[in-house]
């Protein structure tokens, strides 16, 4: 980001109730490794959703139960939502892994 | 894992399986028959959505959106459309709001179909997944064809709008449809719903509380089923929902039957809302007035939500005032809901975990986005 800051937004909605809502937004500087307290023993739904963050963008909640990765592989490179990500070519990428033709530039 | 003790195995469900509704794999612990734990895998069918809004023009999104939730993608398309009107302060013409009604509770109903055919057919039963996908749904697709060309990614809600008008006769053929399909609610009464063998196997089935509910973030049917009587469209209307009068079941143990009811409910109440939209739809535009080129949204932040088939579905939109999104969430219900398959699995036999995995009815095209 811009700022140089990482901007966590929780969203609390009451379920029985779904008209009280409201947001609550946390900065968290953009270290190599962020860090942010984690919800999950509090908000059971709050687990996958820190695991999301933490797959994404490599922020780590401390506290939390099990984190690891849950969309991506383990052991893939890099936080892919981050702005400055670079994507690191691997197997996917032209398909000469697999004996595709090259694409023509 | 830890150590697994001497009688205990390690079942892979794999992603790849009939049962599973797209490509999820769960990892079953079991001890004999009875499963003691669950861990679902998710990821199989992710995409990069949040990604590449990044380098999508807003307009360019909407077919984005289709693909999340494949089987109710007219909602989906609603969800992203009110988050960034929200931005936009644009005006809906009245037109536009009943036929995104319309065409919502009728991919509603489309979605609803799929669920019970293929959950009937995880357990065995062949014909209701004849009828609810092969001959109802057909018809709902039908209609959607004449009305935007696409029987499946519709990407029909538009920003502003709706992108096509309807068709002549198309009103008169979704109302033959409508009592059509109440008719055919009749028929899986009789061959499923209250079917002795499908009451053993999801009576009493996946039970649960509705605090555990509520504490999982589940919305949509699987709430309803535990007792909480929630459902957007009544508690905290969109659109020109509040004009409308419907029904919102719950159900009481919040157990596999329960589940499924909500959705067969369900259906019979959307219907009630296509045919009071169908009567009361105006003349008139049915796209406002947003730009045809270069759409800027006015910097800032907006977060919209529906009510989806699935569950509360939501778009939080952050826009720098450029023609990209800075950054755009999916809150995917089936995303929440499937967290709480590692504790419901627990105690319940091997057959049992296909019943609860198909009666919490996960798209995976929204768990993974």
């Amino acid at each position: 980001m811009k700022e140089n800051r990482f901007e966590l937004v929780y969203y609390f909605q009451k379920s029985s109730v779904p008209s009280e809502k409201f947001f609550l937004k946390a900065d968290l500087p953009r270290d190599a490794e962020p860090k942010a307290p984690s919800l999950a023993l509090l908000f059971e739904a709050a687990d996958w959703q820190e695991r999301e963050i933490f797959d994404l963008f490599g922020i780590s909640f401390t506290g939390h139960p099990d984190l690891r990765r849950i969309l991506l592989w383990e052991g893939y490179p890099g936080w892919p939502l981050r702005k400055d990500y670079v994507h690191t070519p691997d197997r996917y990428d032209s398909g000469s892994e697999i004996g595709l033709p090259k694409a023509t530039p | 894992m830890e150590r697994l003790s001497e009688h205990e195995l390690l079942l892979n469900m794999g992603p790849q399986h009939p049962s599973t509704h797209g490509v999820l794999r769960v990892v079953l612990k079991l001890d004999g028959e009875v499963v003691t734990g669950a861990v679902p895998d998710v990821g199989y069918l992710h995409r990069g959505v949040e990604k590449l809004a990044e380098n999508r023009t807003y307009p360019q999104f909407v077919i984005l959106t289709d693909r999340n939730d494949y089987l109710a993608a007219m909602l989906n398309n609603w969800g992203y459309c009110l988050s960034v009107e929200k931005l936009l302060k644009v005006e809906i013409p009245q037109r536009a709001e009943f036929l995104r009604v319309i065409t919502g509770e009728l991919d509603r109903i489309a979605s609803h179909l799929v669920f019970i055919g293929t959950f009937g057919l995880d357990l065995g039963a062949f014909t209701p997944f004849l009828y609810a996908f092969g001959r109802e749904r057909e018809m709902v697709l039908d209609l959607f064809e004449q009305l935007c060309g696409a029987r499946l990614t519709y990407s029909y809600v538009r920003i502003g709008g709706v992108s096509h008008d309807v068709p002549e006769g198309w009103i008169e053929k979704a109302k033959k449809f409508i009592v059509h399909m109440r008719g055919c609610l009749k028929e899986y009464d009789d061959l499923l719903s209250y079917n002795p063998i499908f009451l053993d196997r999801t009576k009493g089935i996946g039970v649960l509380s509705a605090s555990k509910a509520v504490a999982y973030g589940l919305t949509g049917p699987n709430l309803r089923a535990s007792g909480v009587k929630s459902d957007l469209r009544e508690l905290d209307p969109y659109g020109v929902y509040s004009q409308f009068e419907f029904d919102v079941p719950t159900g009481e143990k919040g157990d596999c039957w329960d589940r499924y009811m909500m959705r067969r409910h369900e259906i019979e109440q959307s219907c009630r809302i296509v045919e009071q939209a169908l009567d009361r739809l105006p003349a008139g535009d049915i796209m406002g007035k947003v730009p045809k080129v270069n759409l800027r949204p006015p910097a800032g932040e907006s977060y919209a939500q529906i009510e989806g088939a699935r569950g509360w579905l939501g778009y939080y939109v952050i826009s720098d005032g450029g023609t990209s999104p800075y950054r755009l969430h999916v809150r995917a219900p089936s995303f929440i809901n499937l967290a709480v398959m590692g504790e419901i699995l627990k105690g319940w036999k091997v057959a049992d975990a296909v019943a609860i995995l198909g009666s919490i009815d996960i798209v995976l095209g929204e768990v993974d986005r």
